[in-house]
């Protein structure tokens, strides 16, 4: 009987970088407070013990900096993860992560890789005002070159990290900051999660729910209110925006012909568009309704509580959209 | 500058006309007046005519084509000239042949009888509308709100979606409705059907299924004595004189007593009709068109012969005009040269009755208490029970079968009688 854990998503998180570390010496952490401090978040608190500065690297705050060491690092031979704070700190890591991260592969003619890993974090409701609570993954997504992975639980979580770590490509891994806290059984064994492989969380009938990240969380909530008015829902997480596990959606709108898509991200041009145009070339002739997406609206995220509530998807904005996309 | 040829409309409740031939072609050089094609209406062939001096072009419909009425079928242009794109026609200018009827007619009878839910108020509104804007919106039933899967599954199932009520949000048909209305008793014909009936065929489909649901029928059965009936005709001449001109005849100068057998239910009221106007049943090809005797009442007897034989050659021939087929106030069908002794017709509206004839056989009757052989006919009058009741159209039937006794006091070889 495989050993079977209930761990934090940081715990998940942190044990995923120890192991790959300890498997791989080229592996390496650097960031701004990941060594003593252990992030903002305490995500790594123990990992500089456990493998020292060389490897549990404290940098200055200079993102396009660090990011374009990493990305050099990986070009020679070393497998970086690199730690930002907050994703919307990605617009200082653009250059290094679009022009450079992303096409020395395909520029070098092959001769050259970038096995590197981009942590960064997600997500709003931590009344951290607008520039530290916007989710901006879908940037990368838009970038040949860049794969991107968006984890909802803790055992996604450990499985997608040890794949990206091990990934000769560049990989975005976002973390919604609000999820760390969040607990779930993570075997003890050594697993990986492949890329663009979709995970149903729920099996359903009447109505699909597409989610990403803690939006999979706020859609199994929404699944649950929807039972007790007698709709089926289905909650498919797609774990990785790019590759997209595009056969696993379609045959789940297929399957129900109603589907909402949820993302936190901004829904205009977002993640959100891209999965409901995949459905709706996919599956046309198999809805019964068009497909509703749900994202953030379009406004820089308020500092104000209740303001910052209403700009995000929850629980009852994706209930009462299935309920209307179902006619109940 | 050029002109639009557009498929007329000329008849009550037309939707569509049939090409059934170009006399000219793309590129013909034709006049003012000149024949341009025929077009089968719901009941008749018409010839349309140019309406200016100017050369074919543009013909986008050919032989068999059935188009909406309205629509362009060709242009006329100037030597050199292109035909336009593909533009609504602002004006139908092709006129019909047939000076009798007048496209205002057509159109006020279509407003008046398509009663269609959805359709009259449409109709009307187009008929309401200034004569240069007056090219027919052909468009079927508003098209009801379908999920993509839903129409997929309609088509797949052969369902038709006019016909569903949707129950999704907004009213949206759903594919549960699809497959609820696929597992309902499926439809006497087949869904193909309807694309190749003729227009005669679909017409009379649709009128006498209105009919026979719509009005409440009633029918009387009266066996008569035809032996003055056979005598009249053989002293006017059987070569020329049929019994049908003789019923024709007798029934119009019957019903100028009986003024409610003659009469039209119009939207909740009893319309009396000024003339009496006798539609005979004819079989065509692909069914039976009524056509009419005008003022029959007033017609003499060889004036009723030659009118019905025309009509019946054009019938024949699939040439009946628009004009042969409107206006009947009364309709008489006889099925005796079929060997039918007696049958129930359906009225068709707006008309109140219609008198169905069996043929003349010799039977066994009661004469002065003696049995004795006879040339006897079955009459059955069916009649539209909101116009006319039982009693009244007894009344009818009865005048008329003593009229039958004595032919000739009403139906003489000249005019006179009138």
């Amino acid at each position: 009987m495989p050993e079977t854990r209930e761990l934090t998503m940081a715990e998940a998180v942190r044990e995923a970088m120890a192991e790959e570390m300890r498997r791989d010496p080229r592996v390496f952490i650097c960031g701004e407070d990941i060594a003593e401090a252990g992030t903002v978040f305490k995500v790594l608190t123990g990992l500089v013990e456990e493998f020292g500065t060389e490897r549990v690297l404290d940098t200055p705050i200079s993102e396009a900096g660090f990011t374009g060491i990493a990305v050099g690092a990986a070009m020679t031979g070393m497998r970086p993860i690199v730690d930002i704070m907050f994703g919307d700190f990605s617009t200082l890591v653009m250059d290094q992560m679009v022009n450079q991260a992303a096409k020395v592969h395909y520029m070098s003619g092959g001769k050259w890789k970038v096995p590197m890993v981009m942590r960064a974090t997600l997500g709003a409701t931590r009344r951290s005002a607008a520039q530290h609570s916007q989710s901006l993954h879908a940037w990368f997504c838009h970038i040949p070159g860049l794969k991107v992975a968006l984890p909802s639980t803790p055992y996604d979580a450990k499985g997608l990290l040890k794949s990206a770590i091990r990934d000769d490509n560049p990989v975005v891994f976002f973390e919604d900051k609000m999820m760390y806290k969040l607990k779930g059984s993570v075997p003890a064994e050594d697993y990986t999660i492949p890329f663009g492989v979709a995970d149903v969380k729920r099996a359903g009938t009447d109505i699909t729910i597409v989610a990403t990240s803690s939006m999979v969380q706020v859609a199994l909530g929404a699944a649950q209110m929807l039972e007790e008015h007698d709709v089926s829902a289905e909650v498919i997480d797609p774990r990785t925006v790019w590759p997209l596990d595009e056969k696993a959606l379609i045959a789940s709108a297929k399957k129900t012909s109603r589907v909402i898509v949820v993302d936190e991200g901004y829904g205009r041009y977002g993640v959100t568009a891209e999965i409901a145009s995949v459905i709706a070339e996919g599956a046309f002739f198999d809805l019964e309704a068009p497909v509703k997406r749900i994202g953030a609206m379009h406004v820089p995220i308020p500092f104000s509580p209740p303001l910052e509530d209403a700009t995000v998807p929850n629980e009852q904005t994706v209930f009462e959209a299935a309920k209307a996309l179902c006619g109940r | 500058m050029a002109t639009s040829i557009v498929m007329p409309a000329l008849e009550m409740a037309q939707e569509t006309g049939k090409i059934v031939s170009w006399l000219k072609k793309e590129g013909d050089t034709v006049s003012k007046g000149e024949v341009l094609l025929e077009v089968e209406t719901d009941k008749a062939v018409v010839e349309v005519e140019a309406s200016a001096d100017g050369v074919l072009a543009g013909v986008k419909s050919h032989e068999g084509d059935v188009v909406p009425v309205g629509q362009t079928i060709a242009w006329l242009v100037s030597p050199g000239e292109q035909p336009p794109a593909d533009l609504p026609a602002a004006t139908p200018t092709a006129r019909a042949a047939v000076g009798a009827v007048r496209e205002a007619q057509a159109r006020e009878r279509a407003a008046s009888i398509d009663d269609r839910p959805g359709r009259s108020a449409e109709r009307k509104r187009d008929s309401a509308q200034p004569q240069e804007k007056t090219a027919p919106t052909v468009q079927g039933p508003k098209s009801p709100q379908i999920s993509p899967k839903a129409r997929r599954l309609a088509n797949e199932k052969g369902v038709d979606i006019t016909k569903i009520v949707g129950t999704g949000p907004d009213g949206v048909i759903t594919s549960e409705d699809v497959l609820k209305a696929a597992e309902a008793p499926p439809a006497a014909t087949p869904v193909a059907a309807p694309s190749t009936l003729s227009a005669v065929a679909r017409l009379m489909a649709e009128r006498t299924t209105r009919s026979w649901t719509q009005v409440p029928h009633f029918f009387l059965v009266r066996d008569v004595d035809a032996g003055g009936l056979i005598d009249l005709r053989e002293t006017l001449g059987s070569k020329t004189v049929t019994h049908t001109d003789l019923l024709v005849a007798l029934v119009a100068r019957v019903l100028t007593r009986h003024p409610k057998v003659n009469a039209t239910w119009d939207n909740g009221a009893i319309r009396l009709n000024s003339s009496i106007n006798i539609s005979v049943a004819m079989a065509v090809q692909d069914g039976v068109v009524g056509a009419v005797i005008s003022n029959a009442d007033k017609a003499g007897i060889t004036e009723i012969a030659s009118q019905r034989k025309e009509l019946t050659d054009r019938a024949r021939n699939g040439r009946l005009r628009p004009a042969d087929v409107a206006g009947g106030t009364f309709t008489i069908t006889n099925l005796g040269m079929y060997n039918v002794d007696a049958f129930n017709a359906i009225i068709a509206p707006p008309q109140a009755a219609i008198l169905a004839v069996g043929r003349i056989a010799d039977r066994v009757v009661a004469l002065n208490g003696q049995p004795a052989v006879r040339p006897m006919m079955t009459l059955t009058l069916s009649g539209d029970h909101r116009v006319v009741d039982g009693a009244r159209a007894a009344l009818f039937l009865n005048d008329l079968a003593d009229a039958l006794r004595t032919p000739g006091q009403w139906i003489t070889a000249t005019h006179s009688e009138t």
